[in-house]
């Protein structure tokens, strides 16, 4: 059978191979294993153009969802699933502020993703052990175990991790492994245009991080805190901090996070307590019932 | 059951990218009900292969669940 001669069209690379390190030219790091790294998402100079949401899609090679007009202002892909594993939202503040300047917008930006938790509560609920941590510290689904039983869904307390339609499996961001695995920056953070997505070194992005949280308030953002770093609101509830931290200038429920999540994990043993508790006190009452008819 | 003969350009996990004689990428995911396992992919790169598919089971989603794979004579 003949076939189209652009299916031939760059079946192979021009480059000998990959570039060494490449992440140390569009980062800034050198990504060695036993290193903690992450993503620094300033929703400040997020400008909605969803480049972060086509590169995961591109590499990742993940089919296309969201088709059609949801009615939610200019998000069409509505919110982050086992197929957009990158989710810009655009949150419409409402009237705009009297003493706004006329070319200042009324909208928030901020692009979503796994939050990569250190205390990842899907990891926690994984039977399988298909949810794992890697060497740079984030949390991936290995496909070839997962067997789509779905714990993983409810315990993450942002909602992140979904189940596909299609194969049946779970799947959510992977921090761009194979890439880390090769000295590439993740996709969504190379192709940001405005560095609102900064891959980097967990330690360093967090510094950077709170400098640039300092420079906002000086010149009177007040109203800008950081969200899943050490200590702030996110990374509570046994989480400690997110590898995936954002900075915002408006509440958690504003953006769709929770301002206080938690581990399922740590309510196991109240559950049993109480469990264990509400069948001891049925014996007792069972037992003084037929006790006291005798 | 649908099918489609191309070339598969892409493979990565579960998922592949298929080139048909036109030119026009399709995305397929491995069915949950298929006996491909996703380390059976990358040995299928830049060959012409057979895909036998069902369509995505809801409609907002551009991709199918690909449940039998077969390798073309070049």
């Amino acid at each position: 059978m003949e076939m189209h001669p652009r299916v031939l069209d760059h079946a192979v690379s021009d480059l000998d191979g990959l570039i060494a390190d490449e992440a140390e030219l569009t980062a800034g790091v050198r990504i060695r294993p036993g290193r903690s790294y992450g993503f620094f998402t300033d929703t400040t100079v997020c400008i909605g153009c969803k480049a972060c949401e086509v590169a995961c899609k591109e590499w990742n090679n993940l089919p296309a969802d969201g088709i059609g007009l949801t009615g939610h202002s200019y998000d069409n892909t509505t919110a982050l699933s086992a197929d957009s594993w990158r989710h810009v939202k655009f949150i419409e503040t409402g009237v705009r502020d009297d003493m706004a300047q006329p070319f200042q917008s009324g909208w928030l930006m901020m692009s979503d993703v796994c939050k990569h938790c250190h205390n990842a509560p899907c990891l926690e609920a994984c039977p399988t052990g298909a949810l794992f941590r890697t060497e740079f510290d984030t949390v991936v689904v290995q496909q070839d175990i997962c067997n789509g039983c779905g714990y993983c869904v409810p315990a993450c307390p942002f909602g992140v991790v979904d189940i596909s339609l299609l194969d049946g499996k779970a799947h959510k961001c992977t921090l761009c492994y194979d890439r880390l695995k090769g000295g590439l920056e993740p996709a969504c953070a190379k192709a940001c245009p405005t560095d609102s997505i900064q891959f980097g070194e967990l330690g360093e992005l967090q510094e950077r991080a709170r400098r640039r949280e300092a420079e906002l308030h000086r010149r009177g953002v007040t109203n800008a805190y950081l969200y899943g770093a050490p200590g702030e609101a996110g990374a509570t509830g046994g989480l400690e901090h997110l590898n995936a931290f954002f900075l915002l200038t408006a509440q958690p429920e504003t953006y769709n996070l929770p301002r206080a999540p938690t581990r399922p994990a740590d309510r196991v043993a109240p559950s049993l307590a109480a469990g264990i508790a509400t069948v001891l006190g049925l014996a007792v009452a069972a037992l003084s019932l037929f006790t006291r008819r005798a | 059951m649908q099918s489609i003969v191309g070339t598969m350009v892409i493979a990565q996990e579960g998922r592949f990218q298929l080139l048909d004689r036109d030119g026009v990428g399709h995305q397929f995911l491995l069915h949950y009900g298929s006996a491909v396992e996703p380390d059976q992919l990358p040995p299928l790169l830049n060959r012409r292969v057979r895909v036998s598919y069902r369509s995505a089971v809801t409609a907002h989603i551009i991709g199918h669940a690909a449940v039998h794979i077969d390798l073309l004579e070049d």
